[in-house]
């Protein structure tokens, strides 16, 4: 079984937040959930792009993934969009093709953003 | 027969009708006879546990105790974004946890989300 979390919108954005938290609670419960990327959203995993909400921080949060031992982030960049860099944790960069393809390995795929 | 758990995301007044279509999509997997483990309300979908009298809501209550369905609503987001009573919930409506939706996500085939 595999569960994917698609995160499409900004750090700022409360549905952002939401998605957040689900995130970790999958992990909480080791089902490892894949986090995905797209749009707006990879700026919550560059540097200087952290947010706060009632006192946490959106990146530092996103690190306990590490602890949780789940995937590597796919941060889904296309086309000549500067993909190098400035990242707070390891990712992987992957293109839209790449992403259909993985995503009809998954069973259970949500969406915030 | 598959197991399913719903997540509800769209407030009962939303005028993108999410509710509406959730609660059409849990009636007709019913029927199709699969076991709906879960419908858990989240983000604007706590709302539901504000508007008792609301035909989504009443809609959703009646279903959920027609069939024994347990209706969950996220309690952080119901108190701390929504400010709602957590003990004046619609009769078929519980309050719990995220990490109670993870655990039934984790026992069922799927997961569908309406937001």
């Amino acid at each position: 079984m595999t569960i994917a979390l698609i995160q499409n919108g900004a750090a700022s954005d409360q549905d952002t937040w939401y998605g957040q938290d689900m995130l970790l609670s999958l992990a909480s419960v080791d089902l490892y959930p894949q986090l995905i990327l797209l749009g707006a959203a990879h700026a919550q995993l560059r540097q200087d792009g952290d947010a706060q909400s009632n006192g946490r921080s959106l990146q530092k949060r996103y690190g306990l993934l590490e602890l949780y031992d789940c995937p590597k982030p796919w941060v889904v960049i296309d086309g000549n969009t500067e993909a190098a860099g400035d990242w707070i944790m390891e990712v992987e960069i992957i293109d839209q093709q790449t992403l259909a393809e993985r995503l009809t390995d998954i069973q259970k795929v949500l969406r915030y953003g | 027969m598959a197991s399913l758990a719903l997540l509800v995301e769209s407030a009962p007044d939303a005028t993108d009708y999410r509710s509406e279509l959730a609660l059409a999509y849990a009636k007709a997997a019913v029927a199709a006879e699969h076991h709906l483990r879960m419908v858990f309300f989240y983000g604007a979908g706590v709302l539901h546990g504000k508007a008792a009298d609301h035909p989504a809501t009443q809609a959703w209550c009646e279903f959920a105790e027609q069939h024994d369905i347990p209706l969950m609503m996220c309690a952080t987001v119901a108190e701390q974004v929504y400010a709602l009573d957590l003990n004046a919930l619609p009769s078929a409506f519980q309050s719990g946890g995220l990490t109670e939706f993870a655990m039934t996500a984790a026992e069922t085939d799927q997961v569908v989300q309406f937001k």
